[in-house]
């Protein structure tokens, strides 16, 4: 009885972010639609993971999430997006941004201004927050990202790595409640992408619901607690990144498996169905 | 042949050298990897080859590179391109043509290839990529992924003894990567030289490299067969790099 009690306690407060339903999306001056039927529920403190070839519609999924579609990008949309219980085509992209902050594959198109504490200012201060709500804010995304060394840094002097890590600190300082990433690490080296890995997992443990678009299931996966496969314009696959990534179905959307799967095959230990290199290390010391 | 002799690079206005007394040799049938951080001096490393170092690039340059036995300070390089085929890490600085179709073949309409041959290494090179569909579309209406297969293309089409890429698969998804890899492999068994600069060793763990090259700090600090690099996973660590994740299984499961 006890059980149940705290379960429908809990479930008052799992908050629905975000329901895609029924969208179906075709950009103007194209025949074949991006998005064909999605249906997608976002939970309060999600980490969704959103995989698949390139040209799957993973962009387009994003971009529907604040507004930019119907908003900015034209064509036809059937089906409807709710982002706090409001209809995305009733609300502005202005007031969505709040809620939903959108980093870009290339931070180099992110970026606008020439030194990072301005790069972070200039989204507030085109909203009208008062000078002192700016700086407090400066200040408290730079050391929520580990990056107060880079404060007063000329943005065209970061590296790659860098230069990610400010456009999530200024996408950071709206506040949103979401924050989604269309491949955040597709040009960054090693070091950096894990690095991006790790603060988005920290942001996600402090209650921000995380989506990212990315292709490196390797070091993504053992973050996640949602996963979605996407293939021309469908959500294929949906469940636990474990569940999924153990499907040998995966191949036929031409996802492949992350090398810690390969090898836990390889060894004999697949039905533990480890992520992460320590998770099969246990496995194969319990064997 | 390519041969590095003793070369030490610095950039004007830069104190520091981008490379320091580096040795390299490269045959026809070879497969070098050249793996290091950002700013280790991976792309100086490739500016070498076809001469972009020291004719267009200014700077200080020690020692000198062999191209086929000639220096390249002696040679220009137009006449270098005919021989090592270079790409980027930014493709879309050198896109200029209407349609994929027009970019691919401005290299071998260069090197004054009869049209039937030209319109044949295009073909093959666009089908290397998987690009052969998109040749009517224009060059920036591709995704960063596609562009970076695009420029390959460009290169593969002229048909160079030598190929050297700068980070193949930054942008490309599975499916990509695979195809890229069977690119490679192909390449090697025809012949030609290649080298691939990454960070992403678990890609390019299955084509065995002969010989991987480890950068810090514009210098060699490793060398050897790829298998024996990876397994030192403590240096490659230490580099900021990540071995394949089979070597890094291997490692622990010994200290254990």
């Amino acid at each position: 009885m006890g059980g149940i009690i705290i379960f429908f306690d809990i479930m008052k407060y799992v908050r629905k972010m975000i329901e895609i339903e029924g969208v179906t999306f075709t950009y103007e001056g194209s025949s074949k639609p991006a998005l064909s039927d999605v249906n997608l529920r976002i939970e309060e403190g999600d980490f969704l993971l959103v995989t698949g070839l390139s040209g799957s519609g993973k962009s387009t999924l994003l971009r529907l999430l604040n507004g930019l579609i119907p908003h900015f990008y034209r064509g036809k949309m059937e089906g409807r997006v709710l982002v706090d219980g409001i209809d995305t085509r009733e609300a502005s992209v202005a007031s969505l941004s709040k809620k939903v902050g959108l980093v870009f594959q290339n931070p180099d198109n992110q970026i606008v201004t020439l030194r990072v504490d301005r790069e972070i200012a200039f989204g507030l201060e085109n909203l009208g927050f008062p000078r002192e709500e700016i700086v407090r804010r400066i200040e408290e995304v730079l050391k929520k990202l580990r990056i107060e060394h880079l404060r007063y840094r000329p943005t065209n002097e970061l590296s790659g790595g860098e230069k990610q890590l400010v456009a999530i600190a200024s996408v950071l300082a709206m506040r949103p409640k979401i924050i989604a990433l269309d491949e955040p690490t597709s040009e960054l080296d090693p070091f950096s992408s894990a690095r991006i890995a790790y603060i988005l997992d920290i942001l996600n443990r402090e209650g921000i619901t995380v989506v990212v678009a990315e292709h490196k299931l390797d070091l993504f996966s053992p973050f996640a607690n949602k996963m979605i496969v996407m293939a021309n314009g469908h959500i294929v696959e949906q469940g636990s990144p474990r569940e999924l990534l153990y499907k040998k179905e995966l191949m036929i959307h031409g996802v492949r498996p992350p090398s810690v799967v390969k090898l836990s095959y390889e060894y004999g230990v697949s039905e533990n169905k480890p992520l992460t290199l320590g998770e099969l290390l246990v496995a194969l010391r319990g064997r | 042949m390519i041969e590095i002799e003793g070369v030490t690079f610095t950039y004007e206005g830069s104190s520091k050298p981008a490379l320091s007394d580096v040795n390299l040799r490269i045959e026809e049938g070879d497969f070098l990897l050249v793996t290091g951080l950002s700013g280790s001096g991976k792309s100086t490393l490739l500016r070498l080859l076809n001469g972009l170092i020291p004719h267009f690039y200014r700077g200080k340059m020690e020692g000198r590179v062999l191209v086929d036995g000639i220096d390249t300070r002696e040679a220009s390089v137009a006449s270098l391109s005919k021989k090592v085929g270079l790409v980027f890490q930014n493709p879309e600085h050198m896109f200029f043509s209407e349609s994929v179709y027009e970019e691919v073949s401005f290299g071998p309409k260069s090197l004054g290839m009869s049209k039937e041959e030209m319109e044949g290494a295009v073909r093959w090179a666009l089908e290397q990529v998987g690009l052969w569909d998109y040749r009517m579309r224009s060059p920036w209406s591709l995704s960063g992924g596609e562009k970076k297969r695009l420029s390959i293309a460009c290169v593969l089409a002229m048909k160079t003894d030598f190929l050297a890429v700068d980070e193949p698969t930054i942008g490309q998804d599975s499916l990509s990567k695979e195809s890229l890899l069977l690119t490679f492999k192909r390449l090697r068994e025809e012949g030609k030289g290649v080298v691939v600069v990454t960070h992403d060793l678990e890609w390019l763990d299955d084509l065995h490299p002969d010989e991987l090259i480890l950068l810090s700090r514009g210098k060699v600090i490793e060398r050897g067969p790829s298998d024996m690099i990876f397994s030192s996973v403590r240096d490659l660590a230490i580099n900021g790099l990540i071995p394949p994740c089979k070597y890094i299984l291997s490692t622990l499961v010994e200290v254990k």
